[in-house]
């Protein structure tokens, strides 16, 4: 290890509540930033797998309301 | 009495279940117990010096013992808080823990010979910056 890498690690060492706040916020900020691009990018970049599971979701939850809606129709007959 | 019933639901759901939530339960209630560990013996700093030097020099015990109770009771309740809280929120609490954490692994590594609870704290330190990494806005 060079004598500048050597005192780097020295003072982050020495200096625990700095370093523990840099890489906090850092970790936090990058994580903010990539929710962010995956918004803007939104569905471009949906993977086959994803396609089908979100449109299994929405097909599951079609169905779950027409049964609904069906089950209420039968109720209200006399 | 609903909301009790949520937290008492979600402990149970953290316990059985075993999520990645149960990091975020363990590491903030051990922060909340350090704190009031801190409150209780006052002089601890002092008595080993050589280990929490760096920390002592920074602030004093009662501060450091009120952090920790902040930072842990706050990963708590968010991780207890039986809807799903924003994901600011959690990622938030998740920051305050990884701090904790994090300042208490380099403090025991900082002083020579480390003590042997340095490299855990080291390895749980590296695992709550991973898990700000990888908080899911829909997880």
């Amino acid at each position: 290890m060079d004598s500048e890498s050597y005192a780097m690690a020295r003072w982050l060492l020495e200096h625990p509540e700095k370093s523990a706040l840099g890489a906090v916020i850092v970790a936090g900020v990058w994580r903010i930033l990539r929710e962010i691009w995956k918004d803007v990018r939104g569905k471009k970049d949906e993977t086959l797998i994803e396609t089908l599971m979100r449109e299994n979701y929405e097909l599951r939850a079609e169905l779950r309301h027409g049964k609904r809606d069906h089950d209420h129709d039968h109720e209200e007959l006399p | 009495m609903n909301t009790c019933l949520g937290i008492c639901y979600r402990l149970r759901h953290l316990l059985w279940r075993a999520p990645y939530s149960i990091f975020d339960l363990a590491m903030s209630a051990g922060f909340l117990a350090m704190g009031l560990h801190l409150l209780l013996f006052p002089d601890l700093f002092s008595r080993f010096d050589g280990v929490y030097f760096p920390m002592r020099r920074v602030m004093d015990q009662v501060m450091w013992a009120w952090i920790f109770i902040g930072c842990g009771g706050y990963g708590l309740l968010i991780v207890l808080w039986p809807r799903r809280p924003r994901f600011i929120l959690r990622l938030l609490a998740r920051m305050a823990v990884a701090f904790c954490l994090l300042s208490f692994a380099l403090n025991n590594l900082s002083s020579y010979q480390p003590p042997m609870s340095g490299m855990l704290y080291a390895v749980l330190a590296v695992f709550s910056i991973w898990s700000i990494v990888r908080i899911r806005c829909d997880g």
